[in-house]
Formats: structure tokens, C-alpha cells, sequence
């Protein structure tokens, strides 16, 4: 910000112009008490090249997300991220978020749009897939309001171990249908699937599944989807952890109607909780509910290749307050961020990767136990986050790995408060920590 | 233009016609309405032993210009659907008066019928 002084002489002016002899004068009706007096208790003025010197140093002092490796991730991961997408990311003409309103004009973005929604299609095993959406949460509360608008019933059943933060965004927006909206309960860290029986029947519009679930645990899809459609209800599956999709069964390979996820493990940074990506895919029949358009192949007047938006004649802008969502719009920049990274990681190299995680958070694990300074609280399937139950109070080990540069996993008290799951850390291991850092981290935690 | 009207049937301002059979009502779009819409692509299920009141949508149209609203002109419980338009909405661009019916309705108030126009009323309507 720029900060002008007045001068003596435009001071004595203004003071001139509005008929007042003194500054002391203008300000009379200020009790004299909390006037200032003197000058501000502040240092004498610095040059900018000491300025920034000094800035620099107190700068110095911030922790680096970079110098330090997570344990934590509970719903946003950090991923290795390819130096040739960030380098592609600073093309201008690629840093727009809006899908523009003479979307033909501009064929990059749609094709951009186009791939992405090939790669989803593909790694979520989903027939149709919409640009994206703001970020997993509302993608997962469109999805169920979705559901509303296709089964004409008003009961969505959501299990208590998707995302806290997903679960209220889902409550948010469903609020104004006035919806009955059922907390399915967990048991032995997944998803209670007799308790869901018990809850389901033929009002239901929606059941809600996150996999992996919060506590990090791979939920028995299959069995669920069976149940589910034999009352004829719809099944959403939500991915908070993406990178999961290039290991675990596809939603779409167990029958999900709906699956919807955040893909910021797809080359996108932390940061600070946002923008991220939600993907929302479905079983195309679905189609015309979808909120949103999509991006579709065709050839122009001259037999090419060419893009199209299409599906929008539900928009906002053409069906104001009847439009079948407030989504207008997606973050591009982030669908393009994934494009590149999906295009350099390759099936493969996504695949070793995804694995990758499922072994590292497997080896940790399997270090605490042993060091008998941790003990399991469920026996559940995993895929790469885990709770355990700490003997040492967690404060004093969050403190520790703090000063080794380890970012402590998440206290789970702080989101589920239960008495079993008192002193218990959700760890997350990603591909990020190698095993040099695994064993120091084992070692920390178990001295 | 295309703008078709049959005698013996009530009209709407918003398009709609509706034929009586006693206190059963056929309810389909006018020839105006399909020939404004263009071709029709998708539409609504409509829900079979629902209630409905005089002027609530009972499905949407999706043409390749636009989504618009049907509207019942009279108050009942809808009886009957056609499902052969759900199938193949082309149907209503071709029939708008015949196969493109899109539901039955068992009408609760007689009375509501008056505040319809007649054919010459809806041709001087749409004239204007």
C-alpha cells in the first residue's frame, strides 16, 4: 500500500478551506485524554534495503511446509508434484477459472475439460463426468442433492466416518429441503453394514460411503452397493484421498451411482486448505441431473475435431432460481494441474505410486506396534492412514517431532469424542516420506 | 408458424390444453408450445398418483433451445402417464394434440375448468 503524506502547506489549505485556525482546533471535541500526545511509540523510519533485510531474517524463522515432512492428512495430502507441471502451470493462457460464456470460442479450455473428465472417467471406472467443482465437500453435497432431485424422496443416510467437514457442507445444503438426514455409525473403524441394514428402506434417496473412510479404513464397497440398490436406493461414494483410485476397486466397478471426490492428491499444493478440485461422476443416466455441463467431443463444419459445452440448459444463467445447481463454474487451473500431472505420472507410474502409500503407511504402522509405545484401536484394512492409541501423552510427542521437522499427525479426539478414542493420532504416509524418514519418525515416537 | 388449436379442448395462457372425459383430464402441450420449444429432447418423469394443484409444474421439457416448465392447468390426482413420450419425446413435436399427451388427471374441482379459455379465446390469445 502507498502511503502520501500531506504536506505543512496542503495541511494549512485544507485547514483554510474548511475555516478552522488549527489542527488542535479541528480536533477539540476529542477529550483530551485520549489524544496523542508527542510522537507514536514506534521506531525511526528504515530504509527499504534495510527493510528488507530485516523482514528477511524474521522470515527466516517460518517453518517451510517444504522442510518438513507431514504425518497428517485427513482429507488434504500432500503428493510429490512433477517439476515440468508447475513450470507448464505459469503459461498465461492457461490461468482462467471461468468456463467462458462463448465457451466454443475458447477450444483450449474445453479440451482441457475434455481430458480431465477422460481421466476420471477412467480412473473412477464412472460412465460420465462433469468439470470440476469447487473441492470434495461440495462435490459430495451436490451429489446428494442430486440424489434428491432423482429419486423424489427427502432421507439421506451418511456415514459418520466421511470427512466432519464433508458432513457439514452436506447439511448445509441440503438445509433448505429440509431433508432427514441419518448418521450411520461405525464399527471396528468401518462403516457399521448392520446397522445400515436396519436404517435402509425404500424412502431412502441416498446412501453416503467415503473410501478409504476418515480413520483412513477400506470400507466393503461391494457388500454395501448390494444392500443399498436391493432397496432401491442410491449409492454415492466419495474419494477424499484420490491417489487411493489407481490401487483400490473403482466406485463404478461396485455399482456406485454417484461418485464424487477431491483430486487435489493430483498434482495440487496444500495450499492452506485451498483451491482444490472435486470431481462428480455418475452413471449416465444420470445425466440430466447433473449440475453443471460437461465438455463433449464433435467435429466443426469442416469434418475436425472439435469441443463443445453442452448439458447447460439447466444452467443458473438460463434457469435462474430453477437451474439444478449454483455450479457455473470450476477451477481450471486446478483441472489442468491434474491433466499434466495424470499425463507425466502415467497408469503406471500412478499405480507404483498409490502402492507405494499403502506400504509406507503399512511399515510405519507396523514399527509403532512393535515399539509397544502404541497399540491398535481397530483391527481394519487401511489404506494409507491409520489410527493408533498412544501410551505416551500426545502432547509431549507432538511437541517432539515438531522440533525434527515432522508435522504431527491429527489428534482424532478433536473430530470423534468418543472415550476409546482418546490419545489416538491419525497418521498419513504418503509417498513424500521415504524410509530413512519413516525410521527417524518411528524412532522419535518410540524413545 | 406452426400454431394448430382444436376445438373442444380448455387452454392455457402458459400453452397447455386439456381435454374432459366426465372428471378425467387429458393434459398435453399446444402446437404453439412444440413448435416454440423445437425439437424436444428429454423429459421429466412424472409421477403417477401424485397430487397436483392448478398451476404447478407437473415435469420439464428439455428442448435443444431451452428447459421449460409444464404446467397442470387443473387441480387432481394424475391417474395416468404416457410413458411412450418419456421414451420418445419426438413424439410431442409430431402429435402435440394426439400421441403427445402427457398425463390423465382425475379432477377434484369442476369449478376451476372456467377460468380456461376456449379455442377461439386461445386463438385470439395467441393472435395478439
Amino acid at each position: 500500500m502507498r502511503y502520501i503524506p500531506n504536506t505543512e502547506k496542503q495541511k494549512k489549505d485544507m485547514l483554510k478551506s474548511i475555516g478552522v485556525s488549527s489542527f488542535e482546533k479541528l480536533i477539540e471535541n476529542v477529550p483530551e485524554g485520549v489524544r496523542l500526545k508527542g510522537k507514536l511509540n514506534i521506531p525511526e523510519a528504515i530504509s527499504e534495503s534495510e527493510l528488507e533485510e530485516k523482514i528477511y531474517h524474521i522470515a527466516q524463522k517460518n517453518k517451510n511446509f517444504y522442510s518438513m515432512k507431514p504425518l497428517i492428512g485427513a482429507g488434504a495430502y500432500r503428493h510429490f508434484i512433477p517439476a515440468a507441471e508447475k513450470s507448464l502451470l505459469q503459461r498465461e493462457e492457461l490461468w482462467t477459472c471461468y468456463t467462458p460464456y462463448q465457451p466454443e470460442l475458447s477450444q483450449g479450455t474445453l479440451q482441457s475439460i475434455f481430458e480431465y473428465q477422460s481421466y476420471l472417467s477412467r480412473l473412477t471406472k464412472m460412465e460420465i463426468v462433469i468439470p470440476s467443482i469447487y473441492d470434495g465437500a461440495s462435490a459430495t453435497a451436490e451429489a446428494a442433492l442430486m440424489s434428491l432431485r432423482l429419486t423424489h424422496k427427502n432421507k439421506v443416510i451418511v456415514s459418520t466416518l466421511l470427512h466432519p467437514h464433508y458432513r457439514e457442507t452436506v447439511k448445509t445444503y441440503l438445509a433448505p429441503h429440509e431433508p432427514e438426514i441419518i448418521d450411520l455409525p461405525y464399527t471396528e473403524g468401518l462403516t457399521d453394514i448392520e446397522r445400515l441394514k436396519s436404517l435402509l428402506d425404500e424412502g431412502v434417496a441416498a446412501v453416503i460411503i467415503q473410501n478409504p473412510n476418515f480413520f483412513g479404513g477400506i470400507e466393503k464397497l461391494a457388500e454395501i452397493s448390494e444392500l443399498v440398490h436391493s432397496k432401491k436406493c442410491l449409492l454415492i461414494c466419495v474419494t477424499a484421498e484420490s491417489m487411493s483410485l489407481a490401487t483400490l476397486k473403482a466406485p463404478g466397478d461396485i455399482g456406485a451411482d454417484i461418485a464424487v471426490g477431491n483430486a487435489q492428491s493430483f498434482g495440487m499444493d496444500l495450499n492452506y486448505g485451498g483451491p482444490y478440485n472435486g470431481f462428480l461422476a455418475a452413471k449416465k443416466q444420470y445425466i440430466r441431473q447433473l449440475p453443471g455441463r460437461m465438455a463433449g467431443e464433435t467435429v466443426d463444419v469442416d469434418g475436425k475435431r472439435a469441443f463443445v459445452m453442452t448439458m447447460r440448459a439447466r444452467e443458473q444463467d438460463i434457469r435462474r432460481e430453477k437451474a439444478t445447481s449454483n455450479i457455473c463454474t470450476n477451477h481450471n487451473l486446478n483441472v489442468t494441474a491434474a491433466n499434466i500431472f495424470l499425463s507425466l505420472m502415467g497408469t503406471e507410474g500412478l499405480y507404483q505410486t498409490s502402492l507405494l502409500n499403502i506400504k509406507s503407511a503399512h511399515y510405519l504402522e507396523n514399527l509403532l506396534v512393535k515399539s509397544r509405545k502404541f497399540e491398535r484401536v481397530f483391527d481394519y484394512p487401511y489404506y494409507n492412514e491409520f489410527l493408533l492409541k498412544s501410551k505416551t501423552d500426545i502432547s509431549i510427542l507432538k511437541n517432539k517431532l515438531l522440533k525434527n521437522d515432522f508435522i504431527p499427525p491429527l489428534e482424532i479426539h478433536e473430530f470423534y469424542q468418543t472415550d476409546n478414542l482418546k490419545n489416538v493420532l491419525l497418521f498419513a504416509v504418503t509417498e513424500v516420506l521415504n524410509r530413512d524418514d519413516l525410521d527417524k519418525a518411528a524412532k522419535i515416537l518410540s524413545e | 408458424m406452426s400454431n394448430k388449436i382444436m376445438e373442444n379442448l380448455y387452454y392455457t395462457k402458459s400453452d397447455e390444453w386439456l381435454k374432459i372425459e366426465e372428471n378425467i383430464g387429458t393434459i398435453g402441450i399446444t402446437d404453439y408450445a412444440q413448435d416454440q420449444l423445437g425439437d424436444i429432447v428429454y423429459l421429466e418423469s412424472i409421477d403417477k398418483g401424485k397430487s397436483i394443484k392448478k398451476g404447478e409444474t407437473l415435469t420439464t421439457i428439455e428442448s435443444v433451445k431451452a428447459v421449460s416448465d409444464m404446467n397442470s392447468p387443473v387441480t387432481g390426482e394424475i391417474i395416468e402417464v404416457n410413458e411412450k413420450i418419456e421414451e420418445d419425446s419426438s413424439i410431442i413435436n409430431k402429435d402435440p394434440y394426439g400421441e403427445g399427451w402427457f398425463a390423465k388427471i382425475k379432477i377434484t374441482d369442476q369449478e376451476e375448468i372456467k377460468t380456461l379459455m376456449n379455442a377461439q379465446k386461445y386463438s385470439e390469445y395467441r393472435k395478439e
